[in-house]
């Protein structure tokens, strides 16, 4: 794997977070909470992406690195939880604040004393496992509740599942990273490439959800119930 | 050292994408288990509705058995005893002086008499076990129209085919019910039942009465006054028939039924 090659990959990554983020904002305010909201963790997606590029031109890159990668973390696990708690019913509340909260300084003190430039494994581990949970948890309700025959017209069922699938390999991807580029010297750009394409996939499934909306955005362009999560 | 690294990398990459085939494979359990449930909650919803089905079905044949019995007690037993009863009278009428002080009883119970056959009639109609369903239905409109003093026309076109006799006495009730409606609350000047065959057998109840509105009669706070129409729906859902109603008519109301005919697998069953 060259470095072209994974620049490639970083920004078809990057253009395919760009476009999830713009269908989920297409005809904005006929669309759910839901999918607004998950268009906003896209373009924090996007955002983050592009962050290293302008402090690479600004020459800031060495000291700050880690920096926007924390402020995506902390953003989109504060997304994620207000995602996750809207569509578990609005309940626990003190739960998905306190993991938010717990996330956000851990997140900034893994920056400030544990991983200020180096890869950023620990930060990563615990995100995709806050996810993972998440995802877990609205499977066993799905399981539980049986709220449609058809689960595949489910927007959130598509969301879910691609989340699921990148936070589970970015779980144990990252789990592994700093002892193979810290210990073993090995390439961090293989991992990193193998994180991209899986994301690339997961978006494309996120793709396939977004579509089944526009369905039902079709169907009832009126009906308040869409607006409901 | 190399190798060390290279096996380590290896199984690295096994475990990541174990990792993601356990995710996939938890997103495809989510889906089979989810398919199963929704299927075994629609097997039970059937079921459910197949047993109300069978305890209506079950619920109206004992009220009409009971109405048989019902009808033959009062035919034979009270009829039969009135009868006798008018005769021994006659028998004394003619020992009497003047046998016309007997004549207001035995006019009596003449009335009577025919009372309990009506009675009877209503609860049983004869014709429709004898004769099938359209005597029946002519018979009942000649019967409603000697009752109410209101003309009940009786109109019939094309082929009318024979039914399962379950069947047939369903529809009886359900144009007696319509026809007793609009008698009673109508305010009708005329009422007409037309039976249409072809296809599918089609019963008409119209009237040029004061019509209704089906969604008041059917909502709860009538307090029980839509029984009738309860019933008669209950009994055209039996049937896989169907009960419109004509509102928007200019005078009064007509309320159509729409009976399939059976198949003749069905009709032996």
């Amino acid at each position: 794997m060259t470095i072209d090659q994974f620049d490639l990959l970083a920004r078809i990554q990057t253009i395919t977070l760009g476009f999830v983020a713009f269908v989920c904002f297409v005809r904005f305010s006929a669309r759910s909470l839901l999918v607004r909201l998950v268009g906003f963790v896209f373009l924090a997606g996007c955002m983050a992406n592009l962050a290293p590029l302008l402090l690479i031109r600004s020459g800031k890159y060495r000291a700050f690195s880690n920096v926007p990668a924390v402020f995506y973390a902390v953003i989109t696990i504060g997304l994620f939880s207000y995602i996750y708690w809207v569509i578990l019913f609005k309940k626990r509340t003190i739960f998905f604040v306190g993991t938010t909260a717990i996330f956000a300084t851990i997140a900034v003190i893994n920056l400030i004393f544990v991983q200020k430039t180096a890869v950023n494994s620990n930060l990563y581990v615990l995100y995709a496992g806050i996810i993972i949970c998440y995802t877990l948890w609205y499977f066993y309700i799905l399981i539980r509740d049986l709220p449609t025959l058809y689960l595949h017209q489910m927007p959130m069922f598509w969301f879910n599942s691609a989340f699921l699938l990148l936070n589970a390999g970015t779980f144990f991807l990252f789990s592994f990273t700093s002892y193979l580029v810290n210990v073993l010297r090995n390439d961090l750009i293989i991992y990193w490439s193998f994180h991209n394409v899986l994301s690339i996939f997961c978006y494309l499934i996120v793709l396939i959800g977004l579509y089944y909306d526009f369905l039902q955005l079709k169907r009832a362009p009126n009906s308040s119930i869409h607006r409901e999560v | 050292m190399e190798d060390g690294v290279s096996q380590f990398a290896l199984i690295f990459s096994l475990a990541t994408v174990a990792m993601l085939v356990l995710a996939g494979f938890i997103i495809l359990f989510v889906v089979y288990y989810q398919k199963k449930m929704i299927q075994e909650q629609l097997k039970r919803q059937q079921l459910e509705l197949d047993f109300q089905q069978k305890m209506m079905e079950a619920t109206l044949e004992s009220e009409e058995n009971e109405r048989r019995r019902l009808a033959g007690d009062l035919h034979d037993s009270v009829g039969g005893m009135l009868s006798t009863i008018r005769v021994g009278l006659t028998a004394i009428a003619k020992q009497l002086p003047d046998p016309r002080v007997m004549e207001q009883s035995k006019q009596m119970i003449d009335d009577t008499l025919s009372s309990v056959r009506r009675i009877s009639l209503d609860l049983m109609p004869s014709t429709l076990e004898k004769f099938g369903l359209t005597p029946a239905l002519k018979e009942i409109c000649e019967r409603f129209q000697a009752v109410s003093q209101t003309p009940v026309h009786y109109r019939e076109e094309g082929e009318i085919r024979p039914m399962a006799a379950s069947r047939e006495l369903k529809i009886f009730r359900i144009v007696q019910e319509l026809i007793n409606n609009a008698v009673k609350h109508a305010e009708a000047s005329a009422i007409t039942v037309w039976v249409l065959g072809g296809e599918r057998l089609q019963i008409s109840v119209e009237d040029d009465g004061k019509g209704f509105d089906p969604s008041v009669t059917h909502a709860p706070s009538t307090g029980g006054s839509g029984l009738g129409l309860f019933n008669m729906e209950n009994r055209a859902r039996l049937m896989n028939a169907t009960l419109r109603f004509d509102t928007h008519q200019k005078k009064g109301s007509k309320i159509t039924l729409t009976v399939n005919y059976e198949t003749t697998e069905s009709l032996h069953r």
